[in-house]
């Protein structure tokens, strides 16, 4: 897979970006976890739907949607929970082109999946921060890399608090209208 | 990318069944055999006086702990115990944190200080003598967290522990049961870090875990490499575990029965020395050597286990070191994998005729567990308490007076007496011997003596004497050498080994 991802990306032409709405898809991952004090392995994946406007210049809104699922690894065996859904809303800043795009969302997380300390349904924070995600146009598409993006993923606050901090790398494609 | 990728796949295929701790990629080992003792012990006890800890996270933790292990906790006290001790089993371990935690994790194993709380060698502990040394150390370890177990009985305190997701949570839970568990922990390793005679009953080799992971490791001065080799969890077979969880059960019983200083008695009996195996006669043979050295913990690359060695690495060992890898020594005949218990064999006839009263020490040979010191004689029988008589001193016999001697071991209060006996003859007093009935009166045994009242002496009496005196008739007194038997019904007890009927509910 990242080798076909390579090809695909060597093999695009960089393309100017249109001013107008767009959506996609994203899917993410992350295997390790650098938090103090926290276990090494942080397995974490999904997927997403990513859409906005973007404006004449550099300026855009971004908004998405996204599963969160977790692998549990301490105290008994290994397995995936669906974690949380995120939610989250704020604005892209575009530059060379189209090919770099930062962006910082926020917006709820709800929790999914009953963990030992909470149940379902606990409402909390979502933050992404993408500094530098790579685009390159592939006829009407574009394809998008994120090597690093920090998202702090939070759906308990009350209590004992649930944050989780992922260091997430983050590959998509966009359509373009 | 590859090497993280790598040690993903090699953690994934770490051999489950193991005296580990449970993590995402291992179960828990110590934490099944202490949930055992719970269902086997524990919940028969009777607690008072137990302020519960604090907060919600214990009884969350409770409800996931029952569920995972299949225990029925009864009440709120029972469900704080069950937190406690199985947090306390973990504890040495994971120092509160998540073993995947790898600063933290290659720290507390590799403390010099912690290694009896391993039933380890130290980095002192060499040669011959090094055996006597770990085992004393380790024997102290256990003394010292009973002590603390019993010094903060009824007390609360607050541990962390890493949860997922959550990072480290504070949980306030039972000081005693936490300390029990530590305590455990060590007995139970002290089952998988030492090389046993083949009934398990005694060590013969102290194995070594922190000089193994150093390059100055020398097998004839250090003892035997640490291995998972020997962390095989099967409770269903013959093994360490089984018998860990058979002395895991005698500590508890020891410590509850006795005090500290039963529990130590116990500790003592499973830690006992046979002096004489070393690397030179392949640790006398042991059957497990092999096994142990195919799965040896050693220091990957061939350098220090400090500084530059990838840290993936590191955890990679030290994950591996309360696993197992895949046992190629089987423990039955053949190499074929444990057999399921020989349901026909001794045990479960005992089980059977006897109520489920399997109390004793038990070994298992050919999937079949055989008595090697229990209670009840095969028969059956009623046990009896013999005392030898005296020519002075009381003769009622009292129940809660009464404990069972089982080959120089005591074991439990007796219930009420269900038939007495005496015999002997009468030193002083030619003539008397004509009767020496005893009978069962409420909770004792009382002998009378040709219809003349009870011989129950409140006193000692004196040879000068030699009289009694009954309903103010001064009668002559009969010095006796002789010995009364005390029959009592054989109590149930909950079937060691996890054969078959569990105790009955709390109270």
């Amino acid at each position: 897979m990242p080798l076909l991802l390579s090809l695909v990306v060597l093999s695009a032409q960089p393309g100017e970006a249109p001013p107008g709405w767009f959506a996609g898809l994203e899917a993410h991952g992350t295997l390790l976890s650098g938090v103090a004090e926290r276990s090494l392995l942080g397995v974490r994946f999904g997927g997403a739907l990513r859409g906005g406007r973007r404006f004449e210049g550099h300026w855009g809104l971004a908004g998405l949607v996204e599963s969160n699922l977790w692998l549990a690894t301490e105290l008994s065996r290994a397995r995936v929970l669906r974690g949380a859904l995120n939610l989250g809303v704020g604005p892209e800043f575009r530059w060379v082109g189209d090919h770099l795009r930062a962006s910082l969302l926020v917006g709820p997380s709800i929790l999914l999946t009953p963990t030992l300390l909470d149940a379902p349904g606990s409402v909390g924070v979502f933050v992404t921060v993408t500094p530098a995600q790579l685009a390159w146009a592939v006829r009407s598409l574009r394809i998008t890399l994120s090597v690093l993006s920090l998202s702090i993923v939070a759906p308990v606050l009350r209590g004992i608090p649930l944050v989780d901090v992922q260091f997430r790398t983050t590959v998509g494609v966009e359509v373009l209208p | 990318m590859r090497r993280w990728l790598a040690a993903l796949v090699l953690l994934a295929t770490l051999e489950a069944q193991a005296f580990s701790v449970g993590t995402g990629f291992s179960s828990g080992c110590h934490e099944r055999l202490t949930a055992s003792l719970y269902s086997l012990y524990v919940v028969d006890l009777r607690f008072s006086g137990i302020e519960l800890p604090r907060g919600e996270p214990w009884r969350k933790l409770s409800d996931a702990f029952t569920s995972e292990f299949h225990l029925e906790a009864f009440d709120d006290t029972r469900r704080a115990i069950i937190v406690s001790v199985l947090l306390g089993v973990r504890a040495p371990d994971t120092h509160s944190h998540s073993l995947f935690e790898l600063s933290a994790t290659r720290d507390i194993h590799l403390d010099p200080a912690d290694q009896s709380a391993h039933a380890l060698r130290g980095v002192d502990d060499d040669g011959p003598a090094g055996d006597t040394a770990a085992l004393l150390a380790t024997r102290a370890h256990l003394k010292r967290k009973v002590s603390e177990a019993l010094a903060h009985l009824d007390e609360r305190m607050t541990v962390s522990l890493a949860l997922d997701f959550y990072g480290k949570v504070e949980v306030e839970v039972l000081r005693g049961p936490f300390h029990l568990g530590e305590a455990l922990h060590a007995l139970q390793d002290a089952f998988s870090h030492m090389l046993r005679t083949p009934d398990f009953q005694r060590v013969q080799h102290v194995m070594n875990f922190v000089d193994a992971m150093s390059t100055r490791y020398d097998e004839a001065r250090d003892g035997l490499r640490h291995s998972s080799g020997l962390d095989v969890c099967d409770e269903r077979g013959a093994g360490p575990a089984q018998a860990a969880r058979v002395a895991s059960l005698e500590f508890l019983d020891g410590l509850f029965q006795e005090g500290p200083e039963g529990a130590d008695r116990v500790v003592e009996s499973w830690l006992a020395h046979t002096p004489g195996c070393s690397i030179e006669n392949a640790y006398c043979d042991n059957e497990f050597v092999p096994a142990a050295r195919a799965s040896g913990t050693t220091p990957l690359l061939g350098c220090s286990m400090t500084g530059a060695v990838p840290l993936v690495v590191l955890a990679a060992l030290l994950l591996r070191r309360r696993r197992a890898a895949a046992l190629s020594l089987s423990l039955t005949a053949c190499g074929a994998a444990p057999a399921p218990l020989d349901l026909s064999c001794e045990a479960m006839r005992r089980a059977e005729a006897c109520g489920g009263d399997l109390e004793g020490r038990w070994y298992v040979l050919s999937s079949c567990l055989r008595p090697l010191e229990v209670a009840a004689p095969p028969t059956c029988e009623e046990p009896s308490v013999v005392l030898d008589l005296t020519a002075t001193g009381a003769l009622e016999v009292r129940a809660e007076q009464a404990r069972l001697e089982v080959r120089g071991r005591l074991r439990e209060v007796l219930l009420r007496p269900r038939s007495c006996s005496a015999s002997g003859d009468c030193l002083d007093v030619p003539g008397l011997d004509d009767g020496f009935p005893c009978s069962v009166q409420g909770d004792a045994c009382a002998c009378s003596r040709g219809g003349v009242g009870r011989e129950v002496f409140d006193g000692p009496i004196t040879r000068a004497e030699r009289h009694l005196e009954v309903a103010g008739e001064r009668l002559p007194y009969c010095a006796r050498d002789g010995r009364l038997v005390v029959e009592v019904p054989a109590a149930p007890r909950p079937l060691l080994l996890g054969l078959g009927r569990a105790p009955s509910a709390g109270p």
